[in-house]
């Protein structure tokens, strides 16, 4: 079935901002194990509220309005 | 290239969760790609009927939809030993330098219960198992980054299956083991989830305690519940709130993750399907604007009768894939923080800023909680 209309997409500035602030230091700190130093760091540089800052200030999250955004991302299969 | 949607809304995240596992499967290829490294067959990671009957298995030996697992009058006595057992070595080895409770000395005792529990009592030093699966998840942090270790992942699950095969009465294994066997069921490769998610719930448990040692309201009523119990430590309804807000102040999981398993039309758009689905949970567990009280202690606030609101809380995510452990964790946990704090009070000895006053931090670094032991009659330590 063709699909009319997608999500909306979020930029690539957007998606870098999402994955330096949100994705990568959640992923350093380890989501199978957590990693010691990189907690340590994270508690020191405030990086858990710059993330929680980061998706809140999503441009695609104007209450009540839109849904996700969607950025591109390489396929682990 | 696959697609990946960040959900932003409280109604997308409830519509996500409850219609897990189709079309928003738990299986996403980051995570199947983690937890190949040491339990490949992990309902987790499985789809269609092999998901169905592993699902069916966890709950039914993990008691999942009753808040008193039913093994309660195995497992608790088992905590008070091993945390009797923790204090005991603290306080014969720590008179010279003051009583202190480390993170090491805690998550070992916890490891001894989790160990008992899970395999009886034959398994408690077992510490080669514990240190086994630490190696392997470290290599899981790599998720598809790290090739699997498959020498040493054939000889854990191994090491599994013959701790499986002995397993005493009264702990989960034991009762795995002696459930109907059914072909797709894979029993030994669901029990590495709980040895590896009882690390999170140490976790929350001793950031409660940290809680619990800064907040005087909230200690004074903890131990009027512990003081009260006539349920030997099964029914802790404070110290469970407790946890769970500090499950909420620290997700121990703060990456939900889905995976479209075809195209979902939502009402702006349409999602694909392969498309990475996730769900960052600090963002919804930490906001202020939608969460009253959302940087501060607030146990009783999982206690209301009626939710007056339906912004997501879901420190053990929500749905038909919620984590079927959500009740043993807060059982045992709970159980946990009873056993230490029933004669002994705790001071944090570390620097975290941590006060009713003052807004809570984003991270509570685990690793570096320290804390001063004290008789309960003995008032504040002297420093």
């Amino acid at each position: 079935m063709e699909s009319s209309n997608t999500l909306p997409r979020a930029t690539v500035r957007e998606t870098a901002a999402f994955l330096v602030e949100v994705f990568l230091p959640t992923v350093a700190k380890g989501p199978i194990i957590r990693r010691p130093r990189a907690v340590a760091l994270a508690g020191r540089l405030g990086l858990d509220e710059r993330a929680v800052r980061r998706v809140k200030s999503s441009p695609a999250n104007t209450r009540p309005a839109r849904c996700c955004c969607a950025c591109p991302c390489a396929d682990r299969q | 290239m696959r697609r990946q949607a960040v959900i932003l809304q409280p109604d997308q995240l409830h519509y996500v969760l409850e219609n897990s596992p189709d079309p928003f499967s738990p299986a996403s290829s980051e995570k199947k790609a983690a937890l190949n490294h040491f339990e490949p067959r992990n309902v987790l990671i499985s789809q269609g009927r092999e998901r169905t009957v592993r699902r069916a298995l966890q709950e039914q030996v993990l008691d999942t939809h009753s808040p008193v697992h039913r093994l309660a009058s195995s497992f608790l006595p088992v905590i008070d030993q091993e945390t009797a057992q923790l204090l005991e070595d603290i306080e014969r080895t720590g008179r010279a330098v003051g009583n202190t409770l480390a993170w090491e000395d805690f998550i070992s005792a916890w490891y001894r219960i989790v160990r008992r529990t899970v395999f009886g009592d034959h398994a408690r030093d077992d510490e080669e198992l514990t240190h086994m699966i630490t190696e392997l998840r470290r290599d899981g942090n790599w998720s598809f980054l790290k090739p699997p270790h498959r020498r040493l992942r054939a000889r854990f699950l191994q090491r599994v299956r013959d701790s499986m095969d002995t397993a005493g009465p009264g702990s989960l294994a034991h009762t795995l083991r002696n459930l109907p066997e059914h072909k797709d069921a894979a029993p030994v490769e669901q029990i590495p989830q709980w040895l590896f998610a009882f690390d999170p719930a140490g976790m929350a448990a001793f950031r409660t305690l940290a809680l619990l040692s800064t907040h005087p309201e909230q200690q004074a009523r903890a131990v009027a519940e512990i003081r009260e119990d006539t349920t030997g430590g099964q029914q802790l309804p404070y110290l469970r709130a407790c946890v769970l807000e500090s499950l909420r102040l620290w997700s121990t999981t703060p990456m939900i993750l889905r995976q479209s398993t075809r195209e979902v039309h939502w009402p702006d758009g349409t999602m694909p399907g392969n498309c990475g689905v996730l769900i960052y949970t600090p963002y919804f567990h930490r906001d202020e604007d939608n969460l009253p009280h959302a940087h501060a202690f607030r146990p009783e606030r999982w206690l209301a009768d009626a939710e007056d609101t339906d912004w997501p809380m879901v420190p053990f995510s929500e749905g038909p894939v919620i984590c079927p452990g959500r009740q043993l964790v807060l059982m045992m946990t709970s159980a946990m923080l009873a056993s230490l704090l029933e004669n002994r009070t705790f001071t944090l000895a570390s620097s975290q800023h941590l006060s009713p006053k003052a807004l809570l931090p984003g991270t509570l670094d685990h690793f570096s909680l320290r804390f001063t032991i004290h008789d309960q009659d003995q008032g504040a330590p002297h420093t």
